[in-house]
């Protein structure tokens, strides 16, 4: 490698690498001495504690439920979005009339605010009163939709309402890889004699496994932080078959203001999301069969 | 059984079999489009209910409630509207703004990390990536306190310029990440040719390479905009009166009293204004991609 | 923020020169910023503000802050001494942590002359102050009451079918027992509206709430001041028998509530009521003024709308004796809710003279009146005088007739005057312990616990935040939130 081409793709990383670098040290390092205080907000004395925090958090029974649901929301409602995504991005790739109109309409969700949603689809359309569903179910003999007691249909509502919004996600980035990926394969593809299933079974979704890999990834690490819909449809109920880590972090960290627990609850999630990212693109790799060293450059030879 | 019946008979099976795939195919489009416009459809009417319509669950404007524009004429003539307005100029403001940064400096980044190769102490490549992604993993309920005394001591707290900062930080990695892979995608050779013509690597990166990366370009602007204008607890717990932003505004909509469900719809409905926009403009560039066969 | 009276102020800073304005309007060119609700109160504030901008040539601009957040926003930036606002309209729950951390200035003894404080029903001029100090204006008070339907209450139909049905006669129930069979005989019939009853039962949405308007009915002695916890030894009484049979009840009577129940918060129990699809509510009293808007409500102008204090129970545990007692007439003590928003100027306030004088003028008994009879103004009644102003309800608050607010009214004073009143607990860590509650309550009345385990776990919880936070410390706060000596005899 010349030094010339060494200078520049230092250029290349250095802003990104940089910013990021100052933005996160502080906050990283803030945290991590706090998972070993007593800090509650608005409190006239920080004491260090030692392992205190880490001592309670592993004998919280609720802590260990909320890593249960989390992972639940994680694995149920990203693989629903992932394959939906993929199928109406598949869809969308298609030459057919109207297509602009679905291509806009299908990301619309995920502009909307979560906290506006959440209100609107879980308190006004699936009011357990007065909720259209609870009409409709009772119109077709159902009796009402009783959701809210049951842990179960909690969680399929939560699941449901984060789907509906990220949905979106997957359809703009896998519906971008599949624009980007040359039409020459696939073609050559399909003079072999290789039916549409077989060209996307075995030509496309090869190609475009990388990306779904990074926006599995992406999109997880987003779940296992959901928050707002639950704060607003179930409060983490019933009971705490609905808590995720961070609600249970937000309520003890910024309602009740036990700033050092809470930190140390989000260390361990930290800790988790690093484990399932680390096992994801093992496994995502060996799905794949693609080498994940393959994506870094060779040398250009001259 | 002669050749030609043979023949006639799977080309009719063939035209079948494309119209059975065509109704197929608008039937799931329309069954997507119903599940993606039913609640749109219910925030639209509720901005136009009264609050007793709200509560009683109704569908049909005109048939079963009277519709008004009582939420909208609240927020644009009300006592909030002052309010309103500043937020969701600064929202657009820092989301647009922050994303555009993110999308400059996460793309350069993807870019170098698919075709440089580097080592930063015992980091390779996919160490590097891997450290940028791991930045989102920390919960923001764990780095907002952190966050808010960094920002009393620089003096950034309540200013656009500070929350757009943080937002640039949030979306790098997201940004870093998606682009490293599209440009992966995108083949080598040309640039490959550029480079044997003399081309600097920044000039090949930004007449080669951006270009044919557009559509991947386009969505991570899009996703990091998106993020940025939905964000919640910086906004609340950075700003105050001058940086407040519209998610502020949405969330003050539920009181200790009172869900205004009415103005809650209304505001999400401008709160897709920019994000849409921005799609439809951004929506040609998505299919630019097309054109990478033609280029080569 | 919301700035009006700015060009008063420019008008005021210009003729600042002349000292003769300057001593009629002693806080011309003064911005007081006010941190407030979001929403109702932050909106209401300008009217309420306006005769002061007037006098004084001061202005104030409003900080509105999402309800749900208030206490994090506010105590993130005073406990870092960063400035917030000049002056604090804050949930009366937040009292603890305000003043436990030093952030607030007592209010000054011209103030409290002022004030009139004997004025204020007797629980919430306790909630201004903390061991005999004086900290906090008033400005709103809250109270639960029982809302019912009076026309369905009178329809003679249904109270033959009642008497027939139960053995005794449709009237205002004294007991959860009465409200049950009331709420199951409204309940699926036909009989005017769909469902029994309504009460805020959502985890996160104020169930702590609920739950405590039916408990004190079962286990709040009148002899004996403290309701939440033993005052000698700080433990969590809510695992007793008298709170275990609150829940049962409550639980017991979920088939004739409104199916979203468990969800509710306060917003969608009004609205339940006064919309017509329950027979009751449980709820503050904003139901009242609310079900007189023909915007809000389908039985606005029908005076259907009648209120009357909480029920309560005919057989009371005793925690001194640690047994049941069998009461004559039934234990019906009133619940104060929330508490209130009230007034708080911290001491890194940049305004403070005009900010006290704001304080003051909002604390007013004419300008509390007011607000409270201002429908959405999200301010209650804390003054026994503003009770007393049936006249200005009839006309300000959209009651059919005097004998309409009469009810409501003597709802509230029958309720805040009770000798066996309970008050919103206010010690420090409060959102703690209605936090461990609240799921408590989510746990037995979905069964996934029953009532007694759900129970007793969570007075396990009480304690264990009491040991966090150090029982002495929590003791002393809590005898002194209930007017003891701070010491334990």
């Amino acid at each position: 490698m010349n030094a010339r081409k060494k200078q520049s793709g230092t250029l290349f990383l250095a802003p990104a690498a940089s910013l990021m670098l100052v933005l996160s040290i502080f906050p990283l390092f803030y945290s991590l001495a706090l998972t070993f205080s007593d800090m509650r907000i608005a409190a006239q004395e920080v004491h260090f504690v030692g392992l205190d925090n880490w001592k309670r958090l592993f004998s919280d029974a609720r802590f260990g439920a909320t890593l249960i649901n989390t992972f639940v929301f994680v694995v149920v409602g990203v693989t629903a979005q992932f394959l939906l995504g993929l199928a109406l991005a598949v869809l969308l790739h298609q030459e057919f009339r109207g297509r602009r109109f679905f291509r806009i309409s299908f990301l619309l969700p995920m502009m909307m605010s979560p906290v506006a949603i959440s209100f609107v689809i879980g308190k006004l359309l699936f009011s357990e009163g007065v909720g259209p569903v609870t009409h409709l179910m009772q119109a077709l003999g159902m009796g009402p939709l009783l959701w809210s007691r049951s842990a179960l249909g909690s969680t399929m509502l939560l699941i449901a309402i984060d789907t509906w919004q990220w949905v979106p996600l997957f359809i703009v980035i896998l519906l971008a890889g599949l624009q980007s990926i040359d039409g020459e394969v696939q073609e050559a593809a399909r003079v072999d004699g290789a039916s549409r299933w077989q060209t996307f079974r075995y030509v496309t979704l090869p190609l475009l496994m990388p990306l779904c890999t990074v926006i599995i990834l992406i999109r997880s690490l987003e779940a296992f932080k959901i928050i707002d819909i639950i704060r607003v449809v179930t409060g983490g109920g019933p009971g705490s078959s609905t808590e995720s880590i961070t609600t249970y972090a937000y309520t003890m960290g910024i309602k009740n203001g036990e700033i050092g627990y809470a930190t140390t609850m989000a260390y361990v999630l930290l800790i988790a999301m690093t484990i399932y990212a680390v096992l994801f693109l093992k496994l995502a790799r060996r799905v794949s069969n693609w080498k994940y060293s393959d994506n870094t450059p060779k040398e250009v030879s001259p | 059984m002669n050749i030609s019946t043979l023949s006639r008979r799977s080309s009719v099976m063939r035209g079948l079999k494309r119209r059975s795939g065509r109704v197929a195919l608008y039937g799931a489009l329309a069954f997507w489009t119903a599940v993606v416009y039913l609640p749109l459809y219910w925030v639209l009417i509720t901005s136009f209910k009264a609050p007793v319509a709200v509560a009683q669950g109704t569908m049909l404007p005109w048939i079963d409630f009277q519709p008004t524009l009582a939420a909208w004429k609240a927020l644009f003539t009300g006592i909030q509207s002052t309010a309103l307005i500043r937020a969701y100029l600064n929202s657009i403001l820092v989301s647009v703004g922050s994303a555009l940064i993110t999308t400059f400096i996460g793309a350069m980044a993807g870019y170098g990390l698919n075709r440089f190769t580097y080592k930063i102490g015992p980091m390779h490549n996919d160490d590097i990536a891997f450290w940028f992604v791991s930045q989102r993993m920390l919960p923001p309920v764990a780095v907002v306190l952190a966050y808010f005394l960094l920002y009393q001591n620089l003096g950034l707290l309540d200013t656009r310029f500070g929350l757009g900062l943080a937002y640039v930080g949030f979306n790098l990695p997201l940004v870093v990440w998606i682009m490293r892979d599209f440009f992966s995608q995108i083949p080598k050779d040309i640039e490959e040719s550029a480079a044997l013509d003399g081309a600097s690597p920044w000039l090949i990166y930004w007449k080669i390479a951006l270009p044919l990366a557009m559509p991947g370009l386009a969505a991570a602007f899009l996703l990091s905009l998106v993020f940025s204008f939905n964000e919640y607890l910086f906004a609340l717990i950075l700003t105050t009166q001058k940086a407040g932003t519209f998610p502020i505004m949405l969330a003050s909509q539920v009181t200790g009293d009172s869900i205004r469900f009415w103005i809650l719809s209304a505001l999400a409905l401008m709160n897709i204004i920019p994000a849409a926009a921005v799609m439809i403009l951004l929506e040609k560039f998505m299919r630019r991609g097309l054109l990478v066969g033609s280029v080569k | 923020m919301l700035k009006y009276g700015v060009g008063l102020m420019a008008l005021s800073s210009a003729l600042l020169c002349s000292s003769s304005w300057a001593q009629d309007l002693p806080f011309a060119g003064v911005n007081v910023i006010v941190a407030n609700n979001a929403g109702g109160n932050s909106d209401y504030m300008p009217t309420a503000v306006a005769g002061w901008e007037e006098a004084t040539g001061g202005s104030v601009s409003v900080e509105p802050i999402p309800f749900a957040d208030i206490k994090e926003k506010i105590l993130t930036a005073l406990g870092a001494d960063t400035f917030i606002a000049d002056l604090l309209v804050v949930p009366s729950g937040l009292a603890g942590d305000l003043i436990a951390g030093g952030y607030v200035m007592p209010v000054p003894e011209a103030s409290i002359e002022k004030l009139d404080y004997d004025d204020l029903f007797p629980g919430y001029r306790k909630n201004l102050s903390w061991d005999g100090v004086a900290y906090a204006w008033p400005w709103d008070g809250d109270v639960f009451t029982l809302n019912y339907r009076s026309d369905l209450f009178e329809n003679e139909e249904y109270k033959a079918a009642f008497a027939k049905e139960y053995g005794y006669d449709l009237d205002v129930p004294a007991t959860w027992k009465q409200y049950a069979d009331i709420a199951a005989f409204f309940s699926g019939t036909n009989r005017g509206v769909q469902f029994g009853w309504a009460e805020v039962g959502g985890r996160g949405s104020g169930s702590f709430h609920a739950f405590s308007a039916r408990a004190v009915g079962y286990a709040k002695a009148a002899a004996d001041p403290a309701f939440y916890f033993d005052p000698e030894t700080m433990d969590a009484r809510i695992g007793n028998p008298g709170f275990v049979k609150a829940l049962e009840d409550w639980k017991a009577a979920l088939p004739a509530a409104i199916p979203s129940v468990t969800t509710l918060g306060a917003f969608e129990t009004h609205m339940a009521f006064i919309t017509g699809q329950v027979a009751m509510a449980v709820d503050w009293t904003d139901t009242g003024v609310m079900g007189n808007d023909p915007t809000l409500s389908t039985i606005a102008g029908t005076g259907a709308n009648a209120a009357a204090i909480l029920p309560g129970s005919d057989t009371l545990w005793d925690a001194k004796a640690n047994s049941w007692e069998t009461l004559e007439t039934p234990n019906q003590p009133g619940y104060a809710a929330f508490g209130g928003w009230i007034v708080f100027i911290p001491k890194n306030s940049r305004n403070p003279e005009a900010a006290i004088s704001l304080a003051d003028h909002l604390g007013s008994a004419a300008i509390m009146t007011r607000a409270s009879q201002t429908p959405n103004s999200g301010v209650n009644p804390a003054r026994i005088s503003t009770l007393d102003d049936t006249a200005g309800w009839v006309n300000g608050a959209g009651f059919t007739d005097e004998a309409h607010a009469v009810n409501y009214l003597d709802s509230m004073r029958n309720s805040l005057l009770s000798e066996n009143l309970v008050y919103q607990l206010r010690i420090p860590g409060y959102s703690q312990y209605e936090e461990a509650l609240e799921l408590a309550i989510s746990e037995a009345l979905t069964d996934q616990k029953t009532p007694e385990q759900a129970l007793q776990d969570a007075a396990a919880s009480w304690n264990a935040i009491t040991d966090r936070l150090g029982r002495e410390k929590q003791l002393r706060y809590y005898r002194s939130d209930l007017g003891l000596s701070a010491d334990v005899q």
